[in-house]
């Protein structure tokens, strides 16, 4: 019987129990809380320090954190890392100047928890005014001062973002506002986890939350998401990172954040309408509820120029728009709506349909008609494209009035009026700003804020005395009872004053040894607070405070594992420099059900972090170097799929799985995980990541299939292996299936399907081989045309319907072989090669198509005639890791010699020859041309072209037949 | 998905047997006509002949049962072609408008439980001798839409059949039932790519030349820009086409009648009344003009005959625009038929019943198959068609003849709807060896119409004039789509005498006119026996007065 992932309900609870046996090993969040539930305490008590980092009270930190640096540099922190202050340079375009007074007046009570120093606290109350009103004026006029106009966010965006803040990882470092979501009720062991997590934090303190401030006087819902979109760009130092969101995203984010901003004035509708944006096909117009929207926003009206997507996108492909709000109408009466649309457009108010024009169609115009009473009536207008262009215009003519397009201010939406608090009149004066600028210099902030992007930061303000030169606790200095004027005061625990006068002391003793690349990990673990999310050598992991924030976007079967950031034990040996890349610095989500999102910290900050890990690991893991070849690819195949080892049943493979399989796509494997880990984790998937569900599929050493690599264990990992790593050409695994159920999908013999094919005509013939790498032959124009990896044809054109439809190839990596017939006789080297006229629909002069036949393996071959020369071509493919392979095999025979006979392999604008003697077409394509000694290639230059020829050299044979044999391989 | 080879798992569908013994049924019609036809009965059954009344009427059950061919699981059966693999008929080869060829084993069987693949166990309690076995020899044709084995030729010599964009022959060199080559034997008509762009045959005619009709493009490119869409044409055995006749709209059926003349039929639509019957004469017109731009080509061997009027009813258009051929057969709408197919003519020698040299035809929309008796006046055909079988399961396009003289029917509804509410399959019509009681030919006569029946006649009910009756009307040659009974007027039976032989009758009919279907009821006869007329009902295209 084969072995299978699947867990049965007995199984659950053995999971269960070993999970929760894993956690006591986890040793999860040394830290404790003096209790768990956030929702009991209306607000977390201000911090009584500054809160930097995970080790919050680890002086050498501190010195980094708080920038002492700035001032008292040293040579003996090696460990300390560049944090960059906020750049101020447009810290006039982003912040209010009511709260620029505010917090320079007193930082570390607007912000409790802030590391920005006191530099005015020797200041008396009058002078202090006035000094924070110069550096007002002088920081509002850096881009600023900012538009404090009314800025609009409906409720549904701030529900939206409220959710947004607790799931996608804000709260790991923030304090949550609302309580965790419900442990899960049919997990019987949630009470338990939590019971135990709570135990093990007792008697600690809780961790502080890093301060948002007064936001919603800092700052507008616009530029709040600018700054969520794009943390780095104003704080360098990756302390706060990018969650990677789209703009809807960081909006919904904005506005709850700043959800204080709300007025309640009025009822709460402004100008505009709401639209929530969908991609995919919608032959019909769809049940938008079910769907989930790529983005969302407000439009003035119905207007599709005004849809903003991600990274400024252009609406492309096929989509639909739901516009949704209120119409207010002037007057009883019949109000009469016209779309001209392309494709389709429905129409409702007050829900019912005003007018259809559902479904694909050319620009066509449709009106219908509604009786309205004077006020406001729901209404919902629907738009879909699918193909070609897509244009779409709405007029409205009311009551005794002329068609028009819909006046500004008819079509509301429940955008609710958000107004920084406190709202002062404002204008920069030029005099006081250049005052502010002075005192900026004088005041040392200059040491650590940048306001100038093209100038570094000028530290020459502050005192310069060194590190080690300090004497740390005297009474005056800035870790003193009574900071002395001219020094910055910060806000101090006490044991964050005991810890870095420590740390200055240390600092007076060079170190003996630099310090090992596990310390350099833990450091920037530390610093960059990622413990608060995962565990490394028993170090971290959530607060149980916080651990229920951690969840899963979809119902997911996965228990703790599911929700939870991996531990990062032996992550070094486990990630490939790909892995690291795409998942520190490109944003990937290996896990799609987790809500969470890994922070981007920026190369800048991280970049190093690979390496180091990767040293710090390096003998974690043995390493293992898996063999590779067809059969194990076929071999692994087997296993993958469901009548072998079942991995599938888990695992998404590519862009199939089955329902409820939300283990990681196994496809990405082989970009991530280095061979040794791989092999290590198949051995014993517990001992690497305890509590996992991937289970050991060959339990006691044993394999379950005899028949498959000798049933040897290490071998059948490695064919697992090699059938990833070749990617979708591996051929989609048994018991995985496309969603298009006409998709055909080769199996051990390729398939060939006559269809007609778009981009090559009527007379298609297509071959799929099992390598997901396939060919379409014209038989009208008597040649190759196309190669492509990826799915082969879908039957649906050729089989759905009256049918006789144009199938298009629908994988990826789309190749047109060279136009024009594969043989031609030239009399001489710079006789341009034929061309043959696309519109003919008969073969080219002097071709015949004659068939096809099958070998054994029922791979086809073409056979046609060029003149006297017969030509049999077959197509093939084989497994490569690297590249995509399609080999074309000639044989031609003809009855007497033939001269000046060539075959054009390729044309290109460069074509140059690689070391290993392959032909590279414009940098892309590779030819490997295997012929007879005699035909030597010929490269030769055409209209601006290169061209690639063989001659074709026939030989005498026994029979008297001239006969020749060709073979290119195309990598690409 | 569609993984190849695969199969299904050993389940099989339960046969479907006759659907024997229900009572008799009025055939399908339109209700008007229903309302027409029943008021017109009940007069001609008064007084009702004494004792036939009381027994139940016969019905098509009794003389021809329906045997289902179950499939298996993963067979799309979309019939597009029937042949046998053997002169001795034991091995039936099916194409699939999805592009595959399969051969069956044991599709005589009579009592047919399970379709299944070669090495499938046949489930519980099912013997083997219940087993159709499926092979399939090939997939990825281009939706072949008939099949050919040349007369004589053996298995080895290759299979033609006709798909979108040329005639093929496939071969199984090594006999193990999967076809190794796929050899193009003509590709000289032009295809443009429109899902309307069919290819129908090959059928042979008595030269041994394989004739192909071509479907006409609909939308997409501009109708007609491709050559030779519209065309019969035949292939000889160099591979070569000639081109036969033009002016085809929909023609997907054709075939030789017992002299090996070639015929087709073709689908209601522009320039198309109503679904025909006719005979592709070398170098005719059929009548529908889209297909003359190919005239201008040098190999085209017709004439241009001039743009056709449009608008005339059938005779006047045969006067002023005789390029036109008028078909040999209206297959009035939709009493019989809407959509008509395949073509077969009756050599089985009296094996399938007493209509040896008769045609059958089919008809995919309505899921029948009727009958068609074809007579020569002025040296052009007509003839009559009558109702024969209906209730198939499914819309029949293909029909080919077993070894035992039954019929096997192959079926598809895809793209255009059928009666019988399955999508497609294969079922066999089986004759019982009780003659039915039919009219059994139909000739015009100068004053009326000559009938025989399959037997002897009751000479009261049917040398009575009353026992008939009979209407005509003509439909217009028009580039609109299609044509309601145009002109539709009764005819009166004058009488009505019995031949010497006992079962041959003339009709005196007056008023009879060219260029009209002659529908006859014939509600009152009775033979000999006592039974009514198992269709009582024939409709004669009159093209022509015999003098």
């Amino acid at each position: 019987m084969p072995y299978r992932l699947s867990v049965n309900r007995g199984s659950l609870f053995a999971i269960i129990t070993l999970l929760l046996v894993s956690f006591v090993s986890f040793n999860v969040a040394k830290r404790a809380a003096a209790d768990d539930a956030v929702a009991d305490d209306a607000a977390a008590p201000a911090p009584d320090g500054a809160v930097v980092n995970w080790d919050g009270v680890d002086g050498r930190f501190l010195l980094t954190e708080l920038k002492c640096a700035a001032c008292h540099t040293s040579d003996n922190a090696p460990l300390s890392l560049e944090k960059t202050a906020p750049i101020l340079a447009e810290a006039g375009a982003r912040i209010t100047p009511q709260y620029l007074r505010r917090f320079l007046g007193d930082p570390q009570s607007v912000k409790p928890g802030t590391p920005m120093p006191d530099v005015l606290h020797h200041l008396g109350q009058g002078e202090r005014r006035e000094t924070v009103e110069l550096l007002t004026h002088y920081l509002a006029s850096l881009g600023g001062p900012i538009d404090q106009r009314v800025a609009g966010a409906s409720v549904f965006q701030i529900e939206r973002g409220k959710e947004l803040f607790h799931r996608a990882g804000c709260v790991a470092c923030h304090e949550p506002v609302e309580p965790p979501p419900p442990p899960d009720e049919n997990d019987p062991a949630a009470a338990i986890r939590a019971e135990i997590r709570a135990e093990m934090e007792e008697g600690r303190p809780r961790r502080p939350s890093v301060p948002l401030g007064d936001l919603a006087s800092k700052t507008t819902v616009d530029k709040l998401t600018e700054f969520l979109l794009d943390p780095l760009h104003v704080r360098p130092s990756g302390r706060m990172p990018s969650l990677a969101l789209n703009r809807g995203e960081a909006n919904m984010i904005a506005a709850y954040l700043l959800r204080e901003q709300l007025t309640d004035e009025k009822s709460g509708f402004g100008a505009g309408i709401d639209y929530a944006y969908y991609e995919g096909g919608f032959p019909k117009m769809p049940d938008f509820d079910s769907l989930k929207p790529k983005a969302e926003g407000s439009a003035k009206g119905f207007d599709l120029n005004e849809i903003k997507l991600d990274k400024g996108k252009k609406l492309t492909g096929n989509f639909a728009v739901r516009f949704r709000g209120l119409i207010e109408v002037p007057q009883d009466g019949m109000y009469e709506f016209f779309t001209r649309s392309d494709d389709g457009a429905v129409l409702h108010i007050d829900g019912q349909e005003v007018l259809n024009n559902d479904g694909f169609h050319p620009p066509q115009n449709k009106s219908g008609k509604i009786k309205l009473t004077a006020g406001r009536h729901p209404i919902e207008f629907g738009f879909t494209q699918g193909g070609g262009g897509f244009e779409l215009s709405v007029e409205w003519k009311p009551p005794r009035g002329k068609k028009e397009k819909i006046p500004a201010g008819v079509l509301l939406h429940s955008a609710l009026a958000m107004v920084p608090r406190g709202v002062v009149e404002f204008q920069v004066d030029a005099d006081k700003a250049e005052r502010g600028k002075e005192l900026f210099g004088k005041l040392g902030c200059a040491a650590c804020h940048q306001t100038d992007r093209s100038k570094p930061v000028d530290s020459t303000g502050g005192a310069t005395r060194g590190l080690e030169e300090l004497k740390a606790n005297t009474a005056e200095g800035c870790l003193g009872e009574r900071v002395a004027a001219g020094r910055p005061k910060y806000l101090l625990s006490e044991s964050q004053r005991t810890a870095l006068v420590k740390a200055v002391e240390e600092s007076k003793t060079p170190r003996d040894e630099a310090p090992t690349a596990a310390q350099r990990v833990a450091h920037l673990m530390t610093t960059f607070n990622c413990y608060a999310c995962h565990v490394r050598d028993d170090k971290g992991g959530p607060e149980a405070r916080r651990v229920d924030y951690f969840t899963t976007l979809t119902t997911v079967d996965l228990g703790e594992e599911g929700r939870l950031a991996p531990p990062l034990n032996a992550v070094g040996a486990k990630l490939t420099p790909a892995g690291f890349e795409a998942i520190l610095f490109g944003a990937a989500r290996f896990r799609p059900h987790m809500a969470t999102r890994m922070p981007q910290f920026g190369k800048a900050n991280l970049g190093h972090l690979p390496e180091l890990l990767k040293q710090a690991d390096a003998d974690q893991i043995p390493p293992h170097e898996p063999e590779f070849s067809s059969r194990l690819v076929d071999d692994g195949r087997r296993l993958v799929g469901k009548q072998g080892l079942g991995c599938i049943n888990c695992h998404a493979w590519g862009q199939y799985k089955l329902q409820g399989a939300d283990g990681l796509d196994l496809l990405e494997l082989p970009k991530r995980l280095e061979t040794g880990w791989y092999h290590a984790f198949l051995t014993d998937p517990q001992k690497l990541k305890p509590g996992t569900r991937m289970p050991t599929a060959w339990p006691g050493g044993k394999s379950f299939f005899p028949d498959i690599q000798g049933g040897d264990v290490d071998r059948q990992m490695d064919a697992i292996w090699a059938y990833l790593s070749v990617g979708e050409k591996g051929g989609v695994p048994n018991g995985l299936s496309p969603s298009d159920e006409y998709v055909l999908v080769p199996g051990d013999e390729p398939i060939v399907f006559r269809t007609f094919v778009g981009g090559v005509g009527a007379h298609a013939i297509g071959v799929g081989f099992r390598q997901r790498t396939h060919v379409v032959f014209d038989a009208l124009r008597v040649r190759m045309a196309l190669a492509w990896t990826g799915e082969f044809l879908s039957a649906k054109p050729a089989w759905d319907g009256r049918a006789g439809q144009y199938a298009s190839p629908s994988g990826g990596n789309l190749l047109h072989f060279a136009p024009g017939s594969p043989l031609a006789v030239l009399e001489s080297a710079d006789q341009a090669w034929p061309e043959i006229d696309d519109e003919r629909r008969s073969a080219p002069e002097g071709w015949r198509f004659i068939g096809y036949r099958y070998d054994k393996q029922r791979v086809p071959s073409f056979v046609y005639q060029y003149g006297d020369v017969a030509v049999e071509e077959t197509p093939g493919t084989e497994y490569r890791q690297d590249a995509a392979v399609v080999t074309r095999k000639f044989r031609f025979t003809a009855p007497t010699e033939v001269e000046n006979l060539y075959h054009r392999v390729a044309v290109g604008n460069t074509i140059e020859q690689d070391a290993e003697g392959r032909f590279v077409v414009d940098g892309k394509q590779r030819y490997r041309i295997n012929a007879q000694a005699a035909a030597k290639p010929i490269l030769r230059r055409h209209d601006d072209q290169q061209e690639l020829l063989v001659p074709v050299e026939l030989a005498n044979t026994s029979s008297g037949r001239r006969v020749a044999e060709l073979e290119i391989e195309l990598t690409w | 998905m569609v993984t190849l080879p695969s199969r299904g798992s050993g389940s099989h569908q339960t046969s479907e047997s006759s659907r024997s013994s229900e009572c008799w049924r009025i055939p399908r019609r339109n209700r008007l006509e229903s309302l027409a036809f029943a008021i017109i009965a009940i007069v001609a059954l008064l007084p009702p002949p004494s004792a036939a009344a009381q027994e139940p009427k016969p019905t098509e059950d009794d003389y021809y049962r329906l045997v289902t061919l179950p499939l298996p699981q993963d067979a799309v059966l979309e019939v597009g072609g029937l042949e046998w693999l053997d002169e001795s008929k034991n091995r039936l080869l099916i194409c699939t408008r999805r592009g595959e060829v399969w051969v069956l084993d044991n599709a005589y069987a009579d009592d047919p439980q399970a379709g299944l693949h070669r090495d499938e166990t046949p489930p519980d309690g099912v013997p083997e001798e219940n087993v159709v076995r499926f092979q399939r020899m090939l997939f990825g044709l281009h939706e072949p839409l008939g099949m050919l084995r040349q007369a004589g030729a053996s298995y080895a010599d290759g299979i033609y059949l006709a798909q979108r964009s040329e005639l093929t022959r496939i071969n199984d060199t090594d006999g193990d039932d999967r076809i190794d080559i796929v050899s193009t034997v003509c590709n000289q008509w032009e295809i443009s790519g429109s899902y309307h762009e069919y290819a129908f045959g090959p059928k042979l005619d008595r030269q041994g030349r394989m004739w192909i009709t071509l479907n006409r493009p609909f939308g997409g490119e501009p109708e007609g820009k491709a050559k030779w869409r519209g065309w019969a044409i035949t292939v000889d055995k160099r591979g070569q086409m000639q081109t036969q006749c033009t002016g085809l709209r929909s023609p997907a059926g054709l075939g030789a009648n017992a002299d090996g003349d070639m015929f087709y039929t073709d689908n209601q639509g522009d320039w198309v009344a109503v679904c025909k019957l006719s005979h592709m004469k070398p170098g005719s017109f059929q009548g529908n003009p889209l297909a003359l731009v190919s005239c201008d080509d040098p190999q085209s061997t017709i004439k241009h005959p001039g743009e056709p009027p449009s608008g005339l009813k059938l005779a006047e258009a045969a006067e002023k625009y005789p390029a036109f051929m008028q078909p040999a057969v209206w297959f009035p709408y939709p009493r019989m038929g809407k959509s008509s197919s395949d073509i077969l003519t009756d050599d089985t020698g009296g094996k399938f019943g007493p209509f040896a040299g008769q045609m059958f035809v089919g008809d995919q929309s309505t899921s029948i198959v009727s009958r068609v008796f074809l007579e020569k006046v002025d040296g052009e055909y007509q003839g009559a068609c009558f109702p024969f079988r209906e209730r198939f399961q499914c819309g029949v396009m293909r029909m080919c003849w077993g070894r035992d003289g039954s019929m096997f029917v192959g079926q598809t509804n895809r793209g255009w709807g059928s009666a019988g509410g399955k999508p497609y399959g294969l079922e066999r019509l089986v004759w019982s060896g009780e003659t039915p009681f039919e009219v059994h030919q139909m000739r015009a006569a100068p004053d009326g119409f000559d009938l025989t029946f399959t037997m002897p006649v009751d000479a009261a009910t049917a040398g009575d004039a009353k026992s008939y009756s009979m209407k005509a009307w003509t439909y217009y040659y028009h580039s609109a789509y299609g044509c309601p009974p145009v002109d539709e007027h009764a005819l009166e039976v004058k009488s009505a005498t019995i031949g010497d032989d006992g079962r041959s009758v003339h009709l005196v009919i007056d008023g009879m006119k060219r260029g009209h279907v002659h529908a006859l009821r014939l509600d009152g006869v009775r033979a000999k026996s006592g039974l009514p007329v198992l269709h009582p009902e024939a409709y004669y295209t009159l093209n022509r007065l015999p003098r």
